[in-house]
């Protein structure tokens, strides 16, 4: 039987931390992982869930690991 | 990526500036529309018919799928932008079926024939679908 807390637990994004400390701007990230700036803003603020795909775009861009980047809430 | 929010921001603009003109059309239908007689429409009537036809293919096509006029812009076809318009269709779709189910319910009590109808169900299912896209696709156009 799913835990019903486990199933409403939803994702933290620490992408901008991790954007920022790489002294990287949205535009700039969006240009290497080939998305629009929005894609990047909306990830960062927590309106957009990104696929697997591009999760790992993007922590390979920023040189770190999916885990760093999200994490269950 | 600049030039890509700029005409990101040009193509919302133009949706919501079609659906605006849409409904506005729609609304003078409902108030000015005369019966067309089958058979023997009038060359107004089959261009007026024609153009708000366009327009609704346009628009429901513009905000639910990647179609464009001028080519296909892979930047404007980035994941985010497949999933509002995946929630806009889902909006629109609704839209013209809620729509359907009034004109059937009404359909009870005063006389209505395709041309009354259609228009609008068509209408309500595009304006529906841009307005919704428009409004998801400003969400991530604030400034980091």
């Amino acid at each position: 039987m799913p835990d019903r807390g486990q199933a409403e637990r939803s994702l933290v994004s620490r992408l901008k931390e991790v954007r920022t400390a790489a002294g990287l701007t949205q535009a700039e990230l969006a240009e290497r992982v080939q998305v629009s700036r929005k894609t990047i803003n909306t990830v960062e603020n927590g309106v957009f869930i990104p696929s697997t795909l591009l999760a790992l775009k993007l922590a390979e861009a920023l040189g770190t690991k999916v885990e760093k980047l999200f994490a269950l809430e | 990526m600049a030039n890509a929010d700029v005409r990101s921001r040009r193509r919302r603009g133009t949706i919501l500036a079609g659906a605006i003109f849409l409904g506005l059309i729609g609304l003078q239908a409902v108030s000015m529309s005369a019966p067309i007689t089958p058979g023997a429409a009038r060359g107004v009537e089959i261009v007026r018919m024609a153009g708000f036809c366009a327009l609704v293919v346009v628009l429901a096509l513009r905000s639910t799928t990647a179609f464009s006029l001028v080519g296909r812009n892979a930047e404007l076809d980035d994941e985010l932008s497949r999933a509002n318009r995946t929630a806009a269709a889902q909006a629109g779709f609704l839209a013209a079926m809620l729509g359907g189910v009034v004109a059937l319910i009404a359909s009870l009590f005063v006389a209505l024939s395709v041309t009354d109808v259609l228009p609008l169900v068509l209408m309500l299912g595009a304006f529906v679908a841009a307005v919704r896209f428009a409004r998801l696709e400003k969400r991530g156009e604030a400034d980091a």
